[in-house]
Protein backbone atom coordinates (compact mmCIF):
# COMPACT_ATOMS: atom_id res chain seq x y z
CA UNK A 1 0.00 0.00 0.00
CA UNK A 2 1.71 3.02 -0.93
CA UNK A 3 1.20 6.04 1.99
CA UNK A 4 1.93 9.78 1.03
CA UNK A 5 1.54 12.38 4.39
CA UNK A 6 0.98 16.14 3.00
CA UNK A 7 1.87 18.60 5.78
CA UNK A 8 -0.37 21.52 4.85
CA UNK A 9 2.36 24.15 6.69
CA UNK A 10 5.02 22.78 5.38
CA UNK A 11 4.65 21.15 2.10
CA UNK A 12 2.25 23.93 1.09
CA UNK A 13 1.57 27.45 3.04
CA UNK A 14 1.11 28.86 6.62
CA UNK A 15 -1.33 30.95 5.64
CA UNK A 16 -4.03 29.10 3.13
CA UNK A 17 -6.09 31.54 2.06
CA UNK A 18 -9.22 31.96 -1.01
CA UNK A 19 -10.63 30.43 -2.93
CA UNK A 20 -9.03 30.30 -6.99
CA UNK A 21 -5.74 30.85 -7.75
CA UNK A 22 -5.98 34.01 -9.81
CA UNK A 23 -6.42 35.33 -6.88
CA UNK A 24 -4.20 34.10 -3.84
CA UNK A 25 -1.10 31.99 -4.43
CA UNK A 26 -2.07 29.86 -1.54
CA UNK A 27 -5.56 28.97 -2.73
CA UNK A 28 -8.47 26.18 -2.07
CA UNK A 29 -7.46 25.03 -5.44
CA UNK A 30 -4.00 25.39 -5.84
CA UNK A 31 -3.67 23.20 -2.73
CA UNK A 32 -6.17 20.89 -4.67
CA UNK A 33 -4.27 21.32 -8.18
CA UNK A 34 -0.62 20.85 -7.07
CA UNK A 35 -1.05 18.68 -3.89
CA UNK A 36 -4.45 16.90 -3.57
CA UNK A 37 -5.47 15.57 -6.89
CA UNK A 38 -1.95 14.20 -7.97
CA UNK A 39 -1.98 12.39 -4.81
CA UNK A 40 -5.12 10.89 -5.14
CA UNK A 41 -3.99 9.33 -8.51
CA UNK A 42 -0.69 8.06 -7.13
CA UNK A 43 -1.25 6.73 -3.71
CA UNK A 44 -3.19 4.81 -1.56
CA UNK A 45 -3.74 6.45 1.41
CA UNK A 46 -2.84 10.37 2.24
CA UNK A 47 -2.59 11.84 5.67
CA UNK A 48 -3.39 15.15 5.60
CA UNK A 49 -1.74 17.43 8.54
CA UNK A 50 -3.87 20.26 9.36
CA UNK A 51 -1.93 21.69 12.03
CA UNK A 52 0.30 24.27 12.37
CA UNK A 53 -1.11 26.76 9.68
CA UNK A 54 -2.89 30.31 11.29
CA UNK A 55 -6.20 28.43 10.27
CA UNK A 56 -8.20 27.60 7.17
CA UNK A 57 -11.59 29.54 6.15
CA UNK A 58 -14.71 27.68 4.81
CA UNK A 59 -14.16 28.79 1.24
CA UNK A 60 -10.55 27.41 0.89
CA UNK A 61 -11.53 24.39 2.41
CA UNK A 62 -14.56 23.84 0.18
CA UNK A 63 -12.40 24.40 -2.76
CA UNK A 64 -9.78 22.11 -2.14
CA UNK A 65 -11.86 19.16 -0.94
CA UNK A 66 -15.32 19.67 -2.00
CA UNK A 67 -14.14 20.51 -5.35
CA UNK A 68 -12.18 17.04 -5.77
CA UNK A 69 -15.73 16.02 -6.38
CA UNK A 70 -17.49 19.00 -8.42
CA UNK A 71 -14.28 19.85 -10.43
CA UNK A 72 -12.36 17.13 -10.52
CA UNK A 73 -15.27 14.76 -10.92
CA UNK A 74 -13.36 11.94 -8.52
CA UNK A 75 -15.99 9.31 -6.76
CA UNK A 76 -16.49 10.29 -3.03
CA UNK A 77 -16.50 6.97 -1.94
CA UNK A 78 -12.48 6.59 -3.00
CA UNK A 79 -11.71 10.49 -1.70
CA UNK A 80 -13.20 9.35 1.64
CA UNK A 81 -11.25 6.01 1.90
CA UNK A 82 -8.09 7.46 0.97
CA UNK A 83 -8.00 10.98 2.45
CA UNK A 84 -7.18 10.67 6.18
CA UNK A 85 -7.04 13.44 8.36
CA UNK A 86 -4.87 14.89 11.95
CA UNK A 87 -5.92 18.00 13.13
CA UNK A 88 -5.35 18.53 17.09
CA UNK A 89 -5.78 22.12 17.33
CA UNK A 90 -9.37 21.77 15.58
CA UNK A 91 -10.31 18.29 15.75
CA UNK A 92 -13.62 20.07 14.23
CA UNK A 93 -12.05 21.17 10.98
CA UNK A 94 -12.37 17.04 10.09
CA UNK A 95 -15.77 16.72 10.28
CA UNK A 96 -16.10 20.38 8.18
CA UNK A 97 -14.28 18.47 5.55
CA UNK A 98 -16.22 15.57 5.54
CA UNK A 99 -19.35 17.43 4.88
CA UNK A 100 -17.58 19.62 2.12
CA UNK A 101 -16.88 16.12 0.41
CA UNK A 102 -20.14 14.32 1.09
CA UNK A 103 -22.36 17.10 0.11
CA UNK A 104 -20.64 18.18 -3.20
CA UNK B 1 27.76 92.76 4.36
CA UNK B 2 24.80 94.63 5.86
CA UNK B 3 22.34 92.63 7.74
CA UNK B 4 19.71 92.16 5.25
CA UNK B 5 21.98 91.30 2.52
CA UNK B 6 23.00 88.39 4.59
CA UNK B 7 19.45 87.51 5.49
CA UNK B 8 18.81 87.87 1.90
CA UNK B 9 21.51 85.37 1.47
CA UNK B 10 20.44 82.91 3.42
CA UNK B 11 17.27 82.47 2.19
CA UNK B 12 18.55 82.06 -0.80
CA UNK B 13 21.10 79.61 -0.17
CA UNK B 14 18.03 77.73 1.73
CA UNK B 15 15.99 78.39 -1.65
CA UNK B 16 18.61 76.58 -4.01
CA UNK B 17 18.97 73.78 -1.27
CA UNK B 18 15.19 72.87 -1.43
CA UNK B 19 15.18 73.07 -4.91
CA UNK B 20 17.86 70.51 -5.22
CA UNK B 21 16.06 68.16 -2.70
CA UNK B 22 13.04 68.31 -5.13
CA UNK B 23 15.27 68.05 -7.82
CA UNK B 24 14.49 64.06 -8.83
CA UNK B 25 11.50 63.62 -7.89
CA UNK B 26 10.86 66.58 -10.39
CA UNK B 27 12.40 64.94 -13.28
CA UNK B 28 11.00 61.37 -12.23
CA UNK B 29 7.29 63.62 -12.81
CA UNK B 30 8.75 65.26 -16.11
CA UNK B 31 9.98 61.81 -17.26
CA UNK B 32 6.16 60.34 -16.38
CA UNK B 33 4.65 63.02 -18.30
CA UNK B 34 2.63 64.13 -15.10
CA UNK B 35 3.09 67.89 -16.21
CA UNK B 36 0.09 67.79 -18.00
CA UNK B 37 -2.10 66.14 -15.29
CA UNK B 38 -0.90 68.57 -13.09
CA UNK B 39 -1.81 71.80 -15.11
CA UNK B 40 -4.97 70.16 -15.28
CA UNK B 41 -5.52 70.44 -11.62
CA UNK B 42 -3.77 73.92 -11.20
CA UNK B 43 -6.68 74.94 -8.30
CA UNK B 44 -6.32 73.06 -5.39
CA UNK B 45 -9.50 73.36 -3.10
CA UNK B 46 -8.81 73.83 0.76
CA UNK B 47 -11.25 71.51 2.52
CA UNK B 48 -12.12 71.65 6.47
CA UNK B 49 -12.21 67.94 8.06
CA UNK B 50 -15.46 67.96 10.06
CA UNK B 51 -14.85 68.39 13.95
CA UNK B 52 -16.37 64.87 14.55
CA UNK B 53 -14.82 61.89 11.65
CA UNK B 54 -17.40 58.77 12.52
CA UNK B 55 -19.07 56.85 10.43
CA UNK B 56 -20.92 55.35 13.91
CA UNK B 57 -21.92 58.77 15.36
CA UNK B 58 -21.96 61.24 12.49
CA UNK B 59 -22.22 59.12 9.59
CA UNK B 60 -23.68 61.82 6.93
CA UNK B 61 -21.35 64.88 7.17
CA UNK B 62 -18.35 62.03 7.32
CA UNK B 63 -19.29 60.38 4.22
CA UNK B 64 -20.19 63.51 2.78
CA UNK B 65 -17.03 64.83 3.65
CA UNK B 66 -14.76 61.56 2.36
CA UNK B 67 -17.35 61.43 -0.98
CA UNK B 68 -16.30 65.31 -2.07
CA UNK B 69 -12.67 63.97 -2.09
CA UNK B 70 -12.81 61.54 -4.72
CA UNK B 71 -15.70 64.01 -6.75
CA UNK B 72 -13.05 67.25 -6.67
CA UNK B 73 -10.15 64.85 -7.70
CA UNK B 74 -11.77 62.91 -10.74
CA UNK B 75 -14.89 65.12 -11.64
CA UNK B 76 -13.78 68.44 -11.11
CA UNK B 77 -10.51 67.33 -11.22
CA UNK B 78 -9.48 70.44 -8.49
CA UNK B 79 -6.48 68.92 -6.04
CA UNK B 80 -7.01 69.07 -2.98
CA UNK B 81 -5.98 70.14 0.80
CA UNK B 82 -7.33 68.71 3.90
CA UNK B 83 -7.13 71.20 6.58
CA UNK B 84 -7.25 68.80 10.24
CA UNK B 85 -6.89 71.95 12.48
CA UNK B 86 -10.74 71.99 13.39
CA UNK B 87 -11.03 68.33 13.66
CA UNK B 88 -11.70 66.87 17.06
CA UNK B 89 -11.99 63.81 16.93
CA UNK B 90 -11.78 60.72 14.11
CA UNK B 91 -12.92 57.17 15.11
CA UNK B 92 -10.54 53.80 13.83
CA UNK B 93 -13.02 52.55 10.99
CA UNK B 94 -13.22 56.20 9.59
CA UNK B 95 -9.64 56.64 9.44
CA UNK B 96 -9.62 53.90 7.23
CA UNK B 97 -12.15 54.75 4.73
CA UNK B 98 -10.34 58.09 4.81
CA UNK B 99 -7.04 56.89 4.34
CA UNK B 100 -8.21 54.35 1.48
CA UNK B 101 -9.65 57.18 -0.31
CA UNK B 102 -6.44 59.08 0.07
CA UNK B 103 -4.50 56.32 -1.12
CA UNK B 104 -6.67 55.42 -4.31
CA UNK B 105 -6.70 59.14 -5.20
CA UNK B 106 -3.10 59.83 -5.10
CA UNK B 107 -1.96 56.71 -6.66
CA UNK B 108 -4.41 57.41 -9.62
CA UNK B 109 -3.25 61.13 -9.32
CA UNK B 110 -0.14 61.54 -7.40
CA UNK B 111 -0.16 64.68 -5.16
CA UNK B 112 -3.74 65.13 -5.79
CA UNK B 113 -3.90 65.41 -1.80
CA UNK B 114 -2.57 67.36 0.37
CA UNK B 115 -2.95 68.49 4.17
CA UNK B 116 -2.21 69.53 7.57
CA UNK B 117 -1.23 68.12 10.82
CA UNK B 118 -3.94 67.66 12.93
CA UNK B 119 -4.04 70.07 16.25
CA UNK B 120 -5.94 67.46 18.61
CA UNK B 121 -3.57 64.57 20.41
CA UNK B 122 -6.41 61.73 19.69
CA UNK B 123 -6.44 62.62 15.92
CA UNK B 124 -2.65 63.03 15.31
CA UNK B 125 -2.07 59.93 17.42
CA UNK B 126 -4.54 57.70 15.52
CA UNK B 127 -3.76 58.64 11.97
CA UNK B 128 -0.05 59.04 12.57
CA UNK B 129 0.18 56.01 13.96
CA UNK B 130 -1.96 54.51 11.05
CA UNK B 131 0.60 55.99 8.28
CA UNK B 132 -1.69 58.32 7.05
CA UNK B 133 0.87 61.66 7.05
CA UNK B 134 2.79 59.53 4.73
CA UNK B 135 -0.09 58.96 2.16
CA UNK B 136 -0.17 62.82 2.51
CA UNK B 137 3.24 63.42 1.71
CA UNK B 138 3.73 65.97 4.40
CA UNK B 139 7.48 67.31 4.76
CA UNK B 140 6.94 69.87 7.96
CA UNK B 141 8.15 69.00 11.39
CA UNK B 142 5.74 66.64 13.37
CA UNK B 143 3.50 68.34 16.18
CA UNK B 144 4.45 67.19 19.81
CA UNK B 145 2.07 66.51 22.27
CA UNK B 146 1.91 65.32 26.34
CA UNK B 147 -1.02 63.38 26.21
CA UNK B 148 -1.28 60.89 23.48
CA UNK B 149 -4.51 58.13 23.88
CA UNK B 150 -3.16 54.69 24.92
CA UNK B 151 -3.52 52.92 21.46
CA UNK B 152 -1.43 50.18 19.55
CA UNK B 153 -2.22 50.00 15.79
CA UNK B 154 -1.39 47.72 13.14
CA UNK B 155 -0.44 50.18 10.25
CA UNK B 156 -2.85 50.43 7.06
CA UNK B 157 -2.23 48.11 4.71
CA UNK B 158 -3.40 47.54 1.41
CA UNK B 159 -3.48 44.73 -0.79
CA UNK B 160 -5.14 41.49 -3.02
CA UNK B 161 -3.33 38.82 -1.56
CA UNK B 162 -1.01 37.59 1.35
CA UNK B 163 -2.78 37.81 4.69
CA UNK B 164 0.52 37.36 6.68
CA UNK B 165 1.17 40.76 7.59
CA UNK B 166 -2.12 41.75 8.86
CA UNK B 167 -2.33 38.15 11.14
CA UNK B 168 0.34 38.46 12.55
CA UNK B 169 0.03 42.46 13.46
CA UNK B 170 -3.48 41.76 14.43
CA UNK B 171 -2.27 38.55 16.40
CA UNK B 172 0.18 40.75 18.49
CA UNK B 173 -2.52 43.07 19.27
CA UNK B 174 -4.42 40.59 21.34
CA UNK B 175 -1.43 38.50 22.36
CA UNK B 176 0.01 41.73 24.25
CA UNK B 177 -3.33 40.78 26.54
CA UNK B 178 -2.52 37.38 26.81
CA UNK B 179 -5.70 36.89 25.31
CA UNK B 180 -5.29 34.01 23.15
CA UNK B 181 -2.44 31.92 22.33
CA UNK B 182 -1.17 31.25 18.96
CA UNK B 183 -2.77 27.63 17.31
CA UNK B 184 -5.54 27.95 19.53
CA UNK B 185 -8.78 27.57 17.94
CA UNK B 186 -9.59 30.71 18.93
CA UNK B 187 -6.89 31.99 16.89
CA UNK B 188 -7.92 30.17 13.90
CA UNK B 189 -11.72 32.11 14.22
CA UNK B 190 -9.55 34.92 13.75
CA UNK B 191 -7.55 33.91 10.67
CA UNK B 192 -10.98 32.27 10.03
CA UNK B 193 -13.12 35.53 9.74
CA UNK B 194 -10.18 38.15 8.71
CA UNK B 195 -9.44 35.93 5.25
CA UNK B 196 -13.13 35.11 4.37
CA UNK B 197 -13.62 38.88 4.38
CA UNK B 198 -10.32 40.10 2.12
CA UNK B 199 -11.20 36.85 -0.37
CA UNK B 200 -14.65 38.19 -0.63
CA UNK B 201 -13.69 41.49 -0.89
CA UNK B 202 -11.24 40.57 -3.68
CA UNK B 203 -13.55 37.87 -5.29
CA UNK B 204 -16.84 39.65 -5.67
CA UNK B 205 -15.96 43.21 -4.52
CA UNK B 206 -14.93 44.35 -7.90
CA UNK B 207 -17.05 42.57 -10.89
CA UNK B 208 -15.09 42.62 -14.30
CA UNK B 209 -18.04 45.17 -15.50
CA UNK B 210 -17.46 47.57 -12.81
CA UNK B 211 -13.66 47.75 -13.38
CA UNK B 212 -14.01 48.24 -16.81
CA UNK B 213 -16.29 50.90 -16.10
CA UNK B 214 -14.45 52.90 -13.41
CA UNK B 215 -11.04 52.39 -14.98
CA UNK B 216 -9.50 55.51 -14.29
CA UNK B 217 -10.71 55.58 -10.31
CA UNK B 218 -11.15 52.07 -9.58
CA UNK B 219 -8.56 50.04 -7.14
CA UNK B 220 -9.39 46.17 -6.88
CA UNK B 221 -7.99 45.97 -3.43
CA UNK B 222 -8.58 45.71 0.31
CA UNK B 223 -7.43 47.96 3.04
CA UNK B 224 -7.30 46.35 6.35
CA UNK B 225 -6.13 47.94 9.66
CA UNK B 226 -6.19 46.71 13.41
CA UNK B 227 -6.46 48.94 16.82
CA UNK B 228 -6.09 47.77 20.77
CA UNK B 229 -8.06 50.53 22.68
CA UNK B 230 -6.00 49.76 25.76
CA UNK B 231 -8.10 52.41 28.05
CA UNK B 232 -11.11 49.85 27.05
CA UNK B 233 -9.26 46.88 26.70
CA UNK B 234 -10.91 46.28 23.14
CA UNK B 235 -9.39 45.46 19.71
CA UNK B 236 -10.79 46.23 16.47
CA UNK B 237 -10.21 44.88 13.70
CA UNK B 238 -11.05 46.49 10.20
CA UNK B 239 -11.72 45.33 6.40
CA UNK B 240 -12.61 48.25 3.79
CA UNK B 241 -12.96 47.58 0.05
CA UNK B 242 -14.47 49.70 -2.71
CA UNK B 243 -16.25 48.11 -4.62
CA UNK B 244 -20.25 47.60 -5.74
CA UNK B 245 -21.40 46.88 -1.93
CA UNK B 246 -22.64 43.44 -0.84
CA UNK B 247 -26.20 44.55 -1.90
CA UNK B 248 -24.87 45.33 -5.12
CA UNK B 249 -23.08 41.95 -5.87
CA UNK B 250 -26.33 39.93 -4.27
CA UNK B 251 -28.31 40.79 -7.25
CA UNK B 252 -26.38 38.61 -9.47
CA UNK B 253 -25.59 36.11 -6.94
CA UNK B 254 -28.68 35.47 -4.90
CA UNK B 255 -31.01 36.63 -7.59
CA UNK B 256 -33.69 34.01 -6.50
CA UNK B 257 -33.99 34.75 -2.74
CA UNK B 258 -33.45 38.72 -3.77
CA UNK B 259 -36.84 38.28 -5.48
CA UNK B 260 -38.38 35.93 -3.26
CA UNK B 261 -38.01 38.37 -0.42
CA UNK B 262 -39.57 41.41 -2.79
CA UNK B 263 -42.46 39.24 -3.13
CA UNK B 264 -43.03 38.80 0.68
CA UNK B 265 -42.00 42.36 1.11
CA UNK B 266 -44.22 43.42 -1.70
CA UNK B 267 -41.64 45.96 -2.71
CA UNK B 268 -38.21 46.28 -3.58
CA UNK B 269 -35.88 45.78 -0.28
CA UNK B 270 -33.56 48.37 1.15
CA UNK B 271 -29.78 47.45 0.92
CA UNK B 272 -29.87 46.91 4.39
CA UNK B 273 -32.53 44.49 4.26
CA UNK B 274 -30.53 42.65 1.33
CA UNK B 275 -27.30 42.58 3.72
CA UNK B 276 -29.48 41.12 6.51
CA UNK B 277 -30.23 38.48 4.31
CA UNK B 278 -26.90 37.86 2.66
CA UNK B 279 -25.80 37.48 6.64
CA UNK B 280 -29.02 35.18 7.93
CA UNK B 281 -27.24 32.10 7.06
CA UNK B 282 -24.20 33.02 8.98
CA UNK B 283 -26.31 33.75 11.82
CA UNK B 284 -28.84 30.73 11.66
CA UNK B 285 -26.90 27.36 10.38
CA UNK B 286 -23.80 25.44 11.83
CA UNK B 287 -20.54 25.27 10.84
CA UNK B 288 -20.77 21.92 9.14
CA UNK B 289 -23.93 22.99 6.94
CA UNK B 290 -23.56 23.51 3.17
CA UNK B 291 -20.65 25.12 1.21
CA UNK B 292 -18.42 28.20 1.91
CA UNK B 293 -20.20 30.27 3.99
CA UNK B 294 -18.27 33.28 4.77
CA UNK B 295 -20.61 34.92 6.47
CA UNK B 296 -20.78 32.15 9.09
CA UNK B 297 -16.92 32.58 9.44
CA UNK B 298 -17.21 36.55 9.73
CA UNK B 299 -20.07 36.47 12.51
CA UNK B 300 -18.65 33.43 14.13
CA UNK B 301 -15.85 35.63 16.10
CA UNK B 302 -18.31 37.66 17.59
CA UNK B 303 -20.71 34.97 18.82
CA UNK B 304 -17.93 32.98 19.99
CA UNK B 305 -16.65 36.22 22.23
CA UNK B 306 -18.33 36.70 25.48
CA UNK B 307 -18.25 40.40 24.45
CA UNK B 308 -18.27 41.42 20.89
CA UNK B 309 -20.02 43.22 17.96
CA UNK B 310 -19.58 42.84 14.34
CA UNK B 311 -20.82 45.96 12.36
CA UNK B 312 -20.87 46.12 8.49
CA UNK B 313 -21.47 48.80 6.61
CA UNK B 314 -22.44 48.49 2.54
CA UNK B 315 -23.56 50.90 -0.34
CA UNK B 316 -26.60 52.24 1.42
CA UNK B 317 -27.03 49.46 4.07
CA UNK B 318 -25.71 48.84 7.88
CA UNK B 319 -26.15 45.38 9.56
CA UNK B 320 -25.00 44.91 13.16
CA UNK B 321 -24.35 41.73 15.08
CA UNK B 322 -23.86 41.16 18.74
CA UNK B 323 -22.43 37.72 20.45
CA UNK B 324 -25.52 37.09 21.92
CA UNK B 325 -27.04 36.51 18.64
CA UNK B 326 -28.63 39.97 18.29
CA UNK B 327 -29.01 41.55 15.24
CA UNK B 328 -30.15 44.84 13.50
CA UNK B 329 -29.79 46.77 10.10
CA UNK B 330 -30.82 50.02 9.23
CA UNK B 331 -31.06 52.04 5.71
CA UNK B 332 -27.65 54.53 5.48
CA UNK B 333 -28.86 58.34 4.23
CA UNK B 334 -25.78 58.43 1.84
CA UNK B 335 -24.10 55.75 0.11
CA UNK B 336 -20.76 53.73 1.28
CA UNK B 337 -18.05 53.78 -1.09
CA UNK B 338 -18.01 50.01 -1.14
CA UNK B 339 -17.96 47.69 2.12
CA UNK B 340 -16.79 48.39 5.19
CA UNK B 341 -16.69 45.04 7.78
CA UNK B 342 -15.67 46.19 11.72
CA UNK B 343 -14.99 43.64 14.42
CA UNK B 344 -15.27 44.85 17.86
CA UNK B 345 -13.97 42.55 20.38
CA UNK B 346 -13.23 43.06 23.94
CA UNK B 347 -10.23 41.33 25.75
CA UNK B 348 -11.33 41.33 29.09
CA UNK B 349 -14.29 38.84 28.00
CA UNK B 350 -11.89 36.80 25.91
CA UNK B 351 -9.00 35.94 28.71
CA UNK B 352 -12.13 33.19 29.40
CA UNK B 353 -11.49 31.71 25.98
CA UNK B 354 -8.86 29.69 26.16
CA UNK B 355 -10.38 27.69 29.50
CA UNK B 356 -13.79 27.49 28.22
CA UNK B 357 -12.58 25.81 24.71
CA UNK B 358 -10.66 23.20 26.96
CA UNK B 359 -13.67 22.10 28.77
CA UNK B 360 -16.08 21.42 25.55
Amino acid sequence: MKKKVINIAKDFSRYPYGRLRQYSNTSGEAFREDHLKPALFAFDEIMVEMDGTEGYGSSFLDEAFGNLVRKEKIDKAIILKKLKFISKDDPSLIDEINVYINEA
Amino acid sequence: MDITLKKWHKLHTQNIRKRENTRIERLKRRKLDLVSIRSKHSMRMHMKVPQVMSLFENYEETIQFINEISESIFKQELFVFLDFSQCKKISSETCVVLAAEIERCTRKIPRSVLGSYPQYAGVYHFLNELGFFHLLGIRSSKPTFDDLPEVDVVRLQSGQDNPEGLIKGIKELFYSADGIQPHSPYSGKIYRALTEAMANAVEHAYPDNFKKENTNTCMPIWWRAGFKLNDKNTVLMILYDQGVGMPNTLKTNWKEKIEELASTLAREPFDSEKLALAMEKGRSSTQVEGRGQGSYDIQKLIRESSRGTLSIFSYRGKYIYHNDNQWHHESLPLPLNGTLIVWQICLNALEREPNEEKSN
